[in-house]
């Protein structure tokens, strides 16, 4: 008798939360906008993070302005000395090889050195790096060919420090010189070096470590943020309050919004997959079934913390400021968009008290052979997180009207 | 005669007065609202100082260049060789010791060095590859045996590097790793410095401006983007299912008034977040050089109509997505899809200029044009630039929020 009575008071739970879940979705479906930009979102991450890092060569080149000096005139006709020619077509100039391997179009400044300093022509339009070969560079590199006395030919590279790429570029045009230098100078090529990629990473993309990462961080916005917002504006229109005088449970209710949160949560994943393969072809090959209890357990992470955040927030814009406050730095130093790698090392400190750290841990890890063993520890950290958070969220809530 | 030209006088008057007390009590009501909430004002400025700190953090360039990097590296073993009966050269502990005596600036190592064993605890031959897989390395230096004698008698010998071709710090050890092999081969030719060379200058050494002050435009524009859009999409979403619009339509209020009170409501909001965010800058990123003149330096006063252009822009946004949506949990997702690449796509923190199809984008963003305005006026300063990107900037808000406004109901809500 006891036994069907709770087998009986499951199958209520279960009704219930589906009648919650059924609610949620068909307000959700009713609002057509709100379909179109939840799943706007991820796709726009995707393409938006998929161009910005993972930008094929062949579409970008940095513009590397030139005013070349060293030159002479004759007739019409303006002609370089050497080695000044060697240079600019090690620099890619008229030679698209070169120029596709190092990622620079070079173009010739049309500046008036009468008229204005260099750095101020820059700063007028907006110039982000410019090489000046000075006139007589080609005669210095000669000489110091005969004289090993001879001062260092150098050229000068003036660039815009507002701009992050200056630094690539320096280094750049650097190695070209320190070719040059060996080859000018008869050096002989005693050490080279061999790159090789590592084993299985060899047919992996930029894009493949990016598609878990922004499937975390599209689910960990969206889904705090959209929860918040619901619990909040529920409770100032009272909804909660009636739902207290129902049979509903504050489990069945909390749970009810997590699997909401989740069911948009794999297609959100699906829909960023998706995109990442039609768009820059993300290797689907990386997709394994661990993937899916890990969006489980991290959206219900997410949603426990919206949970948490709305009971102690009462106002959802001040609520929505405070879950900004969370997922604006979670997003940024989880590694799921900027490498940890390049971050110092107490802001790798920091991240990791943020859960999607764990959670992106566990989804990046699951993607090779190699590195699988690895996700145990931050897959069980998800699990405790998402239950943790689950349990800690739905005790905490509070339906009454205060 | 005369009174009946100062009654109409009178009545435009009045109607003027009455209109700026009806966006005074907005303003206030938004005021009282707001000292009520302490979280709501935590928040409000507390968001501001997190997006400093955290940018401030990832971006600065002190924090840049105090990252150490993790190089693993396996030698074959070296036996060396006498280059004279009194001279022995060993080349790999050399390469090695280089390695581990680079320093940065603040006297940190730059390199941490981890040597990958040749055989685990069963006596198993290490895969070197494997290995840096197995514990999540980005780059290896592969020394080969006796690569002393090697570069004696059997050159050019090849120092192999397994890197993850998708990390970036990987990318960057490559490049050090690159000119301490050119000078290794200078130094072997006899050669003490290299004869062709390169100086670099930063066109605004003289203003005394590096990237991190370029970074806090951009924080400023991205810090009212936010609060513009989705501030303004919360509050109209909020204020629609308590019915507080459709009060305010049996009131004398009019929808202008209700929507020059919100953009009102919210540059004030954005001055608080301009102060807030220059303090931070000035006091834990010592930007200006730590000089507290900087602070008055770049309070500009084409601050002013800058923030109120991007006012515009962004209340227009949030009046034209909260007329769209009702739902809260879809004017988040409408939220993020605006101020999100937005924020990535203006230049705020990195250039896009390079990839012709994101630069293309980003040139229709009213964002990209705000940011320009504000560096150009506060930091770099070029007047010429500040004033075209603050008429584009002007032109975005009028249009955006002409539209807001023409698209704002209050009576159906």
């Amino acid at each position: 008798m006891k036994e069907k009575s709770f087998f009986k008071s499951i199958k209520l739970s279960f009704k219930r939360m589906y009648s919650i879940i059924s609610g949620t979705a068909l307000d959700w479906l009713r609002t057509g906008p709100a379909v179109f930009f939840t799943f706007i979102y991820p796709i726009i991450m995707i393409l938006l993070f998929g161009y910005i890092f993972g930008a094929a060569p062949s579409d970008s080149y940095y513009s590397l302005y030139y005013f070349n000096e060293d030159t002479y005139v004759i007739g019409d006709q303006e002609f370089s000395y050497n080695p000044t020619n060697l240079l600019l077509h090690n620099l890619g100039l008229d030679n698209e090889s070169i120029r596709d391997e190092l990622n620079l179009k070079l173009v010739n400044a049309e500046y008036n050195s009468s008229a204005l300093s260099i750095e101020n022509w820059m700063k007028s339009k907006e110039i982000p790096y410019m090489i000046v070969i000075p006139s007589g560079w080609s005669a210095a590199v000669n000489e110091s060919k005969l004289n090993a006395t001879a001062p260092v030919a150098n050229i000068h590279y003036y660039f815009d420090p507002s701009y992050t790429s200056s630094f690539e570029v320096q280094s750049i045009v650097q190695n070209v010189l320190a070719e040059m230098n060996l080859v000018e100078f008869g050096i002989p090529t005693l050490i080279q070096i061999d790159t090789i990629t590592t084993p299985e990473r060899e047919s992996l993309d930029y894009i493949d470590f990016y598609v878990p990462g922004i499937i975390m961080v599209t689910i960990s916005t969206s889904g705090m943020m959209g929860m918040v917002s619901i619990i909040t504006t529920e409770r100032q229109s009272g909804m909660i309050f009636k739902i207290s005088s129902t049979p509903i449970k504050k489990w069945e209710w909390a749970l009810a919004h997590e699997t909401w949160q989740a069911i948009i949560g794999i297609v959100v994943a699906f829909l960023t997959i998706i995109t990442g393969w039609i768009a820059f072809g993300f290797n689907l090959k990386t997709i394994h079934p661990l993937m899916i209890p890990i969006l489980i357990f991290g959206t219900m992470t997410f949603a426990g913390m919206a949970l948490i955040i709305a009971r102690f927030v009462k106002r959802p814009e001040a609520a929505m400021a405070a879950t900004m406050s969370i997922v604006f730095p979670q997003m940024f130093l989880s590694g799921a968009l900027f490498p940890a790698e390049m971050m110092p090392n107490y802001l790798n400190i920091i991240a990791k008290f943020f859960p999607l750290h764990y959670i992106a841990e566990s989804m990046r890890a699951t993607m090779l052979e190699s590195t699988f063993h690895n996700v145990w520890l931050p897959f069980g950290i998800t699990i405790a997180m998402g239950i943790g958070f689950f349990v800690i969220g739905s005790l905490i809530t509070v339906w009454r009207k205060e | 005669m005369s009174k009946d030209k100062t009654i109409p006088n009178k009545i435009k008057d009045s109607k003027f007065y009455l209109a700026l007390k009806r966006i005074g009590a907005y303003i206030t009501a938004s005021f009282i609202d707001f000292k009520r909430s302490p979280l709501t004002i935590f928040f409000t400025v507390a968001y501001p100082v997190i997006l400093i700190l955290l940018f401030g953090a990832i971006f600065s360039e002190s924090n840049i260049s105090s990252a150490t990097y993790t190089l693993y590296y396996q030698s074959g073993g070296d036996e060396g060789f006498y280059t004279s009966p009194t001279e022995f050269l060993n080349m790999t502990d050399n390469l090695i010791n280089i390695l581990d005596s680079l320093k940065r600036n603040d006297s940190t190592p730059l390199f941490n060095l981890i040597h990958i064993p040749h055989q685990d605890e069963s006596s198993n031959i290490i895969d070197p590859g494997t290995y840096l897989e197995e514990v999540e390395g980005n780059i290896a230096l592969i020394i080969p045996k006796n690569f002393t004698q090697q570069v004696i008698f059997n050159p050019p010998v090849n120092l192999t590097i397994i890197l993850d071709e998708n990390s970036g710090s990987a990318g960057i050890v490559l490049e050090i790793v690159n000119s301490i092999v050119y000078s290794l081969n200078y130094q072997t030719a006899g050669y003490n410095e290299t004869k062709i060379g390169m100086d670099t200058t930063n066109i605004y050494l003289e203003e005394g401006i590096d990237y991190f002050d370029f970074l806090i435009p951009g924080i400023i524009g991205i810090a009212i983007m936010n609060n513009g859009i989705i501030g303004t999409i919360n509050r109209y979403t909020y204020f629609d299912k308590k019915g507080f619009f459709r009060k305010l339509s049996s009131s004398p209020m009019k929808k202008n008034q209700v929507v020059i009170g919100e953009a009102t409501w919210v540059l004030l909001q954005g001055f608080i977040s301009i102060i807030v965010i220059l303090l931070i800058g000035y006091l834990v990123f010592k930007v200006g050089k730590g000089d507290y003149m900087w602070i008055i330096n770049v309070l500009d006063w084409k601050i002013i109509p800058i923030t109120i252009a991007t006012v515009l822009t962004f209340t227009g946004f949030g009046m034209i997505a909260a007329r769209i949506v009702k739902n809260p949990s879809a004017a988040t997702a409408v939220g993020n899809f605006l101020a999100f690449p937005m924020m990535f796509l203006s230049g705020a923190f990195f250039e896009v200029a390079h990839i012709p199809a994101l630069n293309i984008i980003s040139k229709m963003l009213p964002l990209t044009y705000i940011i320009n305005a504000l560096r150009s006026s506060m930091i770099t300063p070029n007047i010429a630039l500040a004033w075209i990107n603050i008429g584009i900037s002007f032109a975005f808000g009028i249009v955006i929020f002409t539209i807001g406004i023409l698209v704002t109901k209050l009576s159906e809500r």
